[in-house]
Parts: structure tokens; C-alpha cells; sequence
């Protein structure tokens, strides 16, 4: 039931692409750059709906993959709901992650500060949202990998009190 | 035959299961209630409450699992009827999570129809429970309890 810890999943939040009527290409870009690490990494797409985007987080974290990356819905149009699917699944916070994620994108671009992705655990699972765009994966997915294995080390050792 | 099939917010109703489940050819009427413990193997302290989140196809799926279970067990030629519901939302301890009522001919295939069909949502219905205990933490229960979630 429970998957190895380098494993990942990625759920690409787009209305259009889970109509299919747009490719979605920031969610094979997160799992390349996860691959590109040494990390396994499947991706579903789900529209911008607050039930399908936390079903699809508590599935992953079900199987017991050691993080769930999810990509766009994180900024202020309506459809925007990520965060608010994402906040009352976590057990517990972790901004320092979100926050790192923003700062890094902002200094490239100011647009980075209005991504309004949380970072945080599910049961054993690291959660991160990321914004939609190529860049926010490009830039966003070092800044997890930096204390993933880190943090499933952590949350391994919850096992043994 | 399937009587009832509900995903429910509000508090499940085990009479109304029954007589769902009620016919002139039933000679027997088994019902499983499924209630909220205050304990858990999982839980540090006492449990007071349990939230349960459902995938959006749960209530599709639930109904799914009742027709196959019900299609697999048609050898009883009198027919079987059954009722099942799944809670959703949070409950405290003592209300029911899970009400399964099946009527048959005779009282066997009512009591093995009923615990196969509560094993069967029990393994393949996405809903995820979170549990609060008295002191306050909170905790995913059985995250990987699914065979396989339809997502």
C-alpha cells in the first residue's frame, strides 16, 4: 500500500486542460525535473473544483507518496481555488517552503508575489502548490527538492516517537 | 434489487433503510449500522470527532458497488433488496458513519449480502476520515485504506 518515499505526484488544477482543450504542460515539466532527480512522478489533471482538487490530494497521499506538487489555481481570479482545497487537508503548515518559492520567483518576476500557494503535510506527505506557469515550475520544483528528502527523513521519524 | 443508495450530509436515518429494503417476499431484514468510536489505534487521546470527506463520484461509486454486489449474489430467486448510505460531513461519536440494510427470502443471504456490501464500501469508497481527538490534534485516519480510489 505503501508507495517508496521517492515518489511523487503532480496534479495539474486547470479547467481547460481537464477538458481537453489545452495541453498542460506544467505538470510533465514538474514531473521531468522530479525524474531528472531521481524521483518517480505521475501527474492527473483536475478543473479548478475544491472536491476534485482535494480528492485528488488525499489520493495521492493515500497511496503514500512522499510529495504531491500541484500546479495553477493558486492566483486571485475566482476560479482560483487551490489554496483553499489545499488548507484544511494540512495537518500541519509549512510557509517557510511557500514563502521560499515566492521569494525566488519574484525575483524574476513580480507576478511570483500573487501566487497564493501553501506549503504543509498530509498524514506523511509533503503538499506544495505552485502556480501554473512553466516558470513557477521551473523555478518552484529546486526549491522543493532542496528539503524534500529532508522532510520525508522528518516525517519518517514521526514513526518512531 | 437496489432499494437505495445515498451519500448524505445529514444524520442517516436506519428505519428508513428498513423500509426501503421492506417486501412481501422478504422473510428476513438485516441492517448494519456503522457508528463513530472514541477510540482508535491511531489516536493518541479520546476521539470526539470524525470529519469525513468525499471524492465528488463518491455517491456514483457507492451506488456502483452496491449493483455489483447485488448482480453477484442473484442466485437467490426471490430477490434481494438493499439500501446503503454513506455519511459525509462531521459527526460526533455514536451517530452513524454507514447503514446497510438487505432484505431476502430467508436469513442467511441477508446477513452475508449485508457484510458484503459494508466490506465492499469499506475497501472502494473514496471518503477520507479525519479524526479530532479531546485535546485537540487532528489526524488523517487510514489515508491508504483504498483499494483503489477512482480518481
Amino acid at each position: 500500500m505503501t508507495a517508496p518515499r521517492r515518489t511523487a505526484s503532480i496534479v495539474t488544477v486547470s479547467d481547460r486542460s481537464a477538458a481537453g482543450r489545452r495541453e498542460d504542460r506544467s505538470g510533465p515539466l514538474a514531473a521531468s525535473l522530479l525524474h531528472d532527480a531521481g524521483w518517480s512522478a505521475d501527474v492527473v489533471v483536475v478543473p479548478d473544483e475544491r472536491e476534485e482538487i482535494a480528492a485528488a490530494i488525499l489520493t495521492a497521499a493515500g497511496r503514500g507518496v512522499g510529495i504531491v506538487v500541484t500546479t495553477g489555481g493558486t492566483g486571485l481570479s475566482p476560479r482560483d481555488v487551490t489554496p483553499e482545497a489545499t488548507a484544511p487537508l494540512l495537518d500541519r503548515e509549512v510557509p517557510g517552503i511557500a514563502e521560499r518559492i515566492r521569494a525566488v520567483g519574484a525575483e524574476k518576476l513580480p507576478q511570483a508575489m500573487l501566487s497564493r500557494g501553501l506549503a504543509g503535510i498530509v498524514d506523511k506527505t509533503l503538499v506544495v502548490n505552485l502556480a501554473g506557469s512553466l516558470g513557477a515550475v521551473k523555478d518552484g520544483i529546486p526549491v522543493i527538492l532542496t528539503v524534500a528528502s529532508h522532510v520525508a527523513e522528518q516525517l519518517e521519524g514521526g514513526d518512531h516517537p | 434489487m437496489i432499494a437505495m443508495t445515498q451519500l448524505s450530509r445529514e444524520p442517516l436515518d436506519v428505519a428508513a433503510h428498513l423500509e426501503a429494503v421492506a417486501s412481501p417476499r422478504a422473510g428476513a431484514s438485516a441492517v448494519f449500522v456503522g457508528t463513530v468510536r472514541d477510540h482508535d489505534p491511531e489516536a493518541g487521546g479520546t476521539v470526539v470527532t470524525l470529519e469525513y470527506s468525499a471524492h465528488p463520484d463518491a455517491e456514483r461509486i457507492l451506488a456502483e458497488l452496491a449493483t455489483r454486489a447485488d448482480a453477484e449474489h442473484e442466485q437467490d430467486p426471490t430477490g434481494l433488496r438493499i439500501a446503503v448510505s454513506h455519511r459525509v460531513g462531521a459527526l460526533a461519536v455514536g451517530e452513524a458513519a454507514i447503514v446497510c440494510a438487505v432484505s431476502s427470502a430467508h436469513r442467511a443471504d441477508a446477513f452475508e449480502v449485508a457484510r458484503d456490501v459494508v466490506e465492499r464500501v469499506k475497501a472502494g469508497l473514496p471518503v477520507w476520515k479525519r479524526q479530532l481527538e479531546s485535546d485537540g490534534t487532528a489526524g488523517w485516519v487510514g489515508l491508504g485504506g483504498l483499494e483503489e480510489a477512482s480518481a
